[in-house]
């Protein structure tokens, strides 16, 4: 079997939600 | 007192009491407890971390370098308050203190015992050399100086208070979330500077006690030993915290890397010169020619053992490096004031990295010769004793007495001056980042300090108390990246309002 481990994959897809928030923040533009 | 301002000194002196009393009732609870945690995080992240503490280093470079680079840490009409030598003897000590004195010959030698038999002598040799002076050079750095850039410019040149949080109220401050982040972002840099300030104060006491021991003729320092030589230091200390010694803590800091510099051209000049000065030479020129492309490796595709050489080692340094971001990146900031941003990224990532590959490359380099060519009884106490390496290494040149005396008053001194200012700088971020924090704040942080530190000194050893620091400081990673985005948002604000 090649399935991952499941905290695994939640702890990477909160990496990816941080790095989601992270170009949020450095490209919106501000008032 | 605002509510949240309450609640930021309450949890935080509740978290890292709380974490001194378990590590006080349940040492070996605490260590299995923060080994499990530590490994699933560098299991799953440890892409995340390399490639943030990378991402600095360029994001370092590139600022140097872009149209931001002539922008004053200060007023415009600033100018540095120290001499160029004087800012980066003190930028050094700051950033690496009683770690150098620790890990001088007994970190390449470590990583040559195991690599020796997988790679042979000469190759095991030149890698323990490279990534000892990786874990100690531009990433290390990069590091700091992304921390302490961000803390000096909202600090001197928007005149926010000196907190970690500061420039998310200062750039998103209209908004509700940067607020909670902000918050977050102090009660995490207090919790992280905390646990590894208190973790120094563990690794520094084990090597002193040790080195009493072995001039006494000992074969390693008992319990009491361990536990006189640490209420000696908090003896010394706490005194410390009642009075307000102006840049007495500075002087002594000073004296403690005057003492490390005196070793370092004493060893060169009595030991094997050729052998160290060629050992500098190739570090320098192996790093040099691998450090990008070494930030970017994880160990992936290798066997399970090095894999977790690579967590217990490198991913360990690279998150305590950002643990002491925020301590050391105050310090810092403090002496950097009225630098321009490329003055300062060039000070910070070049003069420190050298003194490194010059530290590592000498005590690597007599070590391995010891290894090599010698009786190998320094390697093999990297296995028994690490702490001992430094002190057995002197006691094998002339006058070793009294250079081991030298190192062991080095090292107090060092945990001394660190303890001061990190109760100093928790002081300070309890209090809303005031300037000049209470005696009594201080105090209180000196003993939680000594508590934290007693209680990683119950846990044994050194690897223990590394894994309790990597937990500790794991999630300070995200809250330098955001912090890194602030920089660049406001920056770019400076930027528009100059075009207009």
């Amino acid at each position: 079997m090649l399935t991952g481990e499941f905290l695994d994959t939640l702890l990477n897809l909160s990496v990816f939600a941080f790095i989601g928030f992270v170009l949020w923040l450095s490209l919106r533009k501000l008032p | 007192m605002s509510l949240s301002a309450r609640a930021l000194i309450w949890m935080s002196l509740g978290v890292i009491a709380a974490v001194a009393a378990w590590g006080v009732l349940d040492p070996a609870g605490m260590v299995a407890t923060a080994s499990e945690m530590v490994t699933q995080q560098f299991n799953s992240r440890a892409w995340f971390v390399m490639l943030t503490v990378t991402g600095m280093l360029v994001f370092c470079v590139w600022l140097a370098f872009s149209r931001y680079g002539t922008i004053r840490l200060g007023a415009d009409t600033d100018r540095p308050e120290f001499s160029t030598i004087s800012w980066l003897t003190m930028l050094f000590s700051a950033g690496m203190g009683v770690g150098l004195l620790f890990w001088a010959s007994a970190e390449p030698l470590t990583h040559f015992r195991l690599m020796q038999p997988l790679l042979g002598d000469a190759e095991a040799a030149y890698q323990a050399q490279f990534v000892t002076n990786f874990h100690w050079g531009l990433h290390a750095w990069a590091i700091y100086a992304a921390t302490a850039l961000v803390i000096a410019y909202f600090t001197f040149r928007r005149g926010t208070p000196m907190l970690v949080g500061a420039p998310f109220t200062a750039v998103f401050g209209q908004e509700r979330w940067a607020h909670i982040v902000a918050w977050l972002a102090n009660f995490l840099a207090i919790v992280a500077i905390a646990i590894g300030v208190g973790g120094s104060i563990a690794m520094g006491v084990f090597q002193v006690a040790d080195g009493i021991d072995l001039l006494a003729g000992g074969e390693g320092a008992g319990d009491l030993l361990v536990l006189i030589v640490f209420l000696a230091l908090f003896a010394s200390y706490i005194p410390a915290l009642l009075v307000d010694l102006g840049d007495g803590m500075a002087r002594l800091s000073n004296l403690a890397m005057a003492t490390a510099g005196f070793l370092l051209v004493y060893v060169i000049v009595t030991g094997p010169t050729q052998y160290m000065m060629n050992s500098i030479l190739e570090g320098v020129g192996a790093y040099l020619v691998e450090f990008f492309q070494r930030g970017f490796l994880t160990y992936t595709f290798f066997e399970p053992a090095t894999t977790s050489w690579f967590q217990d080692w490198t991913l360990t340094y690279m998150v305590w490096w950002l643990a002491w971001g925020p301590f050391v990146g105050v310090f810092v900031a403090r002496i950097s004031r009225g630098r321009t941003i490329r003055e300062f990224v060039a000070g910070v990532l070049i003069g420190p990295v050298a003194f490194s590959l010059v530290w590592f490359g000498t005590f690597g380099g007599i070590g391995l010769f010891e290894a090599l060519r010698g009786s190998g009884e320094l390697l093999a106490l990297t296995e028994t004793a690490v702490e001992r390496v430094t002190f057995v290494l002197l006691d094998k040149l002339p006058l070793g007495l009294l250079t081991t005396l030298l190192t062991i008053v080095a090292a107090f001194l060092f945990i001394v001056t660190s303890v001061v200012s990190a109760a100093f700088v928790l002081g300070s971020f309890t209090l809303g980042g005031t300037p000049d924090p209470s005696v009594r704040i201080k105090l209180v942080w000196g003993v939680l300090l000594g508590f934290l530190g007693y209680a990683m000194i119950l846990s044994g050893s050194i690897d223990a108390i590394k894994k309790v620091i990597a937990l500790g400081a794991m999630p300070f990673v995200f809250i330098t990246v955001l912090l890194l985005v602030c920089l660049v948002r406001a920056l770019g604000q400076e930027g528009r309002h100059a075009d207009r």
